[in-house]
């Protein structure tokens, strides 16, 4: 369900995510702007246009004759002219008495706003013949007039204001779309470019052969990618970790079998040629026991190639082991560490060697599959008996102190400290080739030691003779113990209940 | 001939140096890289058999150090890998032929042959003596079309001898090519082998005269 839910989801797109993020911000502010820039310039024009109607105002009072009870504007027709048709606008003005009774003048503009005893002009929008007009209001003084106070009404239709207004916006807001444009082209182009550098990176990637494990060259990414080409350089490490110990292993597979083999053919070659014999008149007693004598050697070789062939199969098994958890049962340790020294002390006494095994006192209880935990002790105690020399001792001891350890110390030649980590490589051999052996054994406890969780440390022996192989198991968890009991434990249990009384 | 073989692997080492022996080469064996380069500093050897993973020091380091010294003696690599990088890298670090585990052992004689033919009769597969023809691929000796039988020892003599047309060879020179770590040929052994040599050649007008305090020569008997 959640895997189908993710199916569904596209990949996020970077670049669809970055203009999301850049441009939607960028054109609300743009709209934010352009709604200030228009009140602001229809604010600066208006400012503007009743400073200039004011002037007209004063212009029109300078003109005022008053003569007692009579009041006109003295404005000649040219004067008018000029006046009333600026090359927009129409002007219209109107002398009141200062109770709001028209003097003289046009007689179309709006009545005189109330509040006619202010000082200070006042301005404010009227409709004439339907058309809107911004109409200032001045009181002026006139001596000669009976009444000495005139408030005069000037008026102007708004299309300089308006237009003046327009070209403010304009010019704020045109610059302004061209900055977002430019804004968003800008953006556009390096998120391209950012992720191009991204695809030199790609390109670097798909020219690469699979044999190709160099690292990565990290320094023409952007410092932002650097973490992930580390990262991928890491793997790269690692695979290249993996390859080399992988074509050491191809290598000395191919050794451990193809000279054994070419032994193998060298002596039956020599054998064929024995009995073809040249007629120099060799005895044939002397050649039955040269032949007898290569027939042995063949057989020794073909020995040698059977143990390899059974350690590489069982080296595959305990591949198996690592991803299968399934057999796992509760096992004394103690049971199957005494079983095969027992199978071990004919060859260790064959040899002179003195091979002993202290059990723990406790049963010494570990998770795991007992064939493959038999094969590992199996493996340890057999290196110790077979590179350790006549008149060595080989001791195989189980302890348990929470954790069970198994630990198999011999008297041999001992394994240097640098070489503790490659003997657990595959075929590696720390002796050479003299001492027989297939160079499997340690790899099978390494791989059947992982299976279990199990700790695997080489040290010197006491004293610094000889070498000491631990293996620690992790702790036994009476949980998986009762989780298993009903199966696994107690089945076994009765096979050897059922095995014991025909002992 | 000597032949210094170098090789980890007792069970082979010891089946191919029987082969040899038998084909009437001296062999010595040499488990690692250190021992085959001491070896190589105490006698002189006509031919290295030399595999690559040997412990100590491994082949192509063996190699590599015995051209740095200037020693010429031609080099078979005998090695299980087979990767192509590999045998060129063997070659071109001075190995003169390159075979791989397993092989079959008629061919790797004939390399060994063809190896020391160069090296000895400057590739000449015929060596004529008077009436004797000693053929380098085969190790034959033959008078008229017809092969004269020789043990191993005598054949190696005689070979020695032909080699050194016209030139005394001494005792010691022989001692060398006849003697292995195993087994140290004595003089005396060596004058036995040449007496029965001389006998077998005789009767064809060739015979070996001992020069004495000097060595042996192979002479044309004028009748």
């Amino acid at each position: 369900m959640v895997t189908e839910l993710k199916k569904s989801q596209p990949n996020k797109s970077l670049r669809l995510e970055l203009r999301r993020a850049l441009l939607w911000p960028l054109c609300l502010l743009w709209l934010v702007s352009t709604c200030g820039a228009y009140f602001l310039a229809v604010s600066f024009a208006n400012d503007s246009h009743d400073h200039a109607l004011l002037n007209t105002a004063d212009s029109v009072i300078a003109r005022l004759r008053a003569d007692g009870s009579r009041v006109w504007a003295d404005i000649p027709p040219a004067a008018q002219a000029i006046l009333r048709h600026n090359d927009r606008d129409r002007f219209y003005y109107q002398v009141i008495s200062k109770d709001g009774v028209r003097i003289s003048g046009d007689s179309v503009l709006p009545g005189p706003y109330p509040n006619l005893a202010a000082r200070e002009p006042i301005f404010r929008y009227g409709t004439i013949d339907g058309e809107e007009v911004r109409v200032a209001r001045v009181r002026a003084e006139l001596d000669n007039y009976s009444d000495k106070i005139v408030l005069v009404q000037v008026a102007e239709t708004l299309h300089s204001r308006q237009h003046l207004a327009h070209q403010i916006l304009l010019s704020i807001i045109v610059p302004q779309i061209f900055l977002i444009l430019l804004g968003g082209v800008a953006v556009y182009h390096s998120i391209s470019r950012g992720l191009r550098l991204l695809a030199t990176l790609e390109q670097a990637l798909i020219e690469r052969t699979k044999l190709d494990l160099t690292p990565l060259d990290d320094k023409e990414v952007p410092l932002e990618v650097r973490s992930l080409v580390g990262a991928i350089n890491e793997l790269l490490a690692r695979l290249r970790g993996d390859l080399e110990s992988q074509n050491r292993f191809v290598a000395n597979a191919a050794h451990q079998f193809r000279t054994p083999l070419a032994g193998l053919k060298t002596y039956i070659y020599y054998a064929k040629r024995l009995l073809m014999g040249d007629d120099t008149g060799d005895d044939p007693e002397m050649r039955k026991k040269q032949i007898n004598t290569v027939l042995d050697q063949i057989d020794s070789g073909t020995d040698r190639m059977t143990h390899l062939a059974n350690k590489l199969l069982s080296l595959a098994k305990a591949d198996h082991a690592v991803s299968n958890k399934a057999t796992f049962e509760a096992v004394d340790l103690n049971m199957i560490v005494s079983e095969i020294t027992a199978e071990l002390v004919v060859e260790a006494v064959k040899k002179g060697l003195d091979l002993e095994f202290l059990c723990s006192e406790n049963p010494a209880l570990v998770m795991g599959n007992p064939h493959t935990l038999t094969e590992l002790a199996e493996n340890l105690i057999e290196n110790a008996v077979l590179y350790t020399e006549s008149g060595g001792r080989v001791l195989v001891s189980v302890v348990n102190t929470g954790h069970v350890l198994l630990a198999v110390q011999d008297t041999g030649p001992g394994i240097p400290t640098e070489e503790r980590e490659q003997v657990f490589e595959r075929f590696y051999r720390a002796l050479g080739t003299d001492v027989p052996g297939s160079g499997l054994g340690l790899p099978i406890v390494k791989e059947i030691a992982i299976a279990h969780k199990a700790d695997v440390i080489i040290t010197s022996g006491p004293s610094g003779i000889g070498t000491t192989v631990a293996v620690t198991f992790p702790a036994f968890s009476e949980n998986l113990l009762v989780e298993r009991r009903e199966n696994g434990w107690q089945k076994r249990r009765e096979e050897r209940n059922y095995h014991h009384p025909g002992d | 001939m000597r032949i210094l073989l170098a090789e980890d692997d007792r069970f082979l080492a010891d089946g191919l140096s029987l082969v040899l022996k038998d084909g009437g080469y001296a062999v010595d064996v040499a488990c690692t890289g250190v021992d085959a380069e001491n070896a190589l500093f105490e006698t002189q050897y006509d031919l290295l058999i030399l595999d690559i993973g040997l412990p100590k020091m491994d082949g192509i380091e063996l190699l590599k150090r015995l051209r740095q010294r200037g020693q010429k003696l031609p080099v078979l690599i005998l090695t299980a890998r087979d990767r192509l990088e590999d045998r060129v890298s063997g070659l071109d670090l001075g190995a003169n032929d390159y075979m791989t585990k397993p092989f079959q052992l008629p061919e790797l004689e004939a390399r060994i042959r063809a190896l020391l033919r160069k090296e000895q009769w400057d590739n000449r597969t015929d060596v004529t003596f008077g009436p004797l023809v000693f053929n380098t691929v085969t190790r034959t000796p033959t008078i008229g079309g017809v092969s004269i039988d020789l043990s191993a020892r005598e054949l190696a003599i005689l070979e020695i001898m032909i080699q050194r047309l016209g030139r005394i060879v001494n005792k010691d020179q022989i001692t060398e090519v006849l003697s292995d770590w195993d087994t140290e040929v004595t003089f005396n052994a060596i004058g036995i082998a040449i007496h029965r040599l001389r006998k077998k050649l005789e009767p064809h007008g060739i015979t070996i005269r001992a020069i004495r305090g000097l060595g042996y020569r192979i002479e044309e008997e004028s009748a």
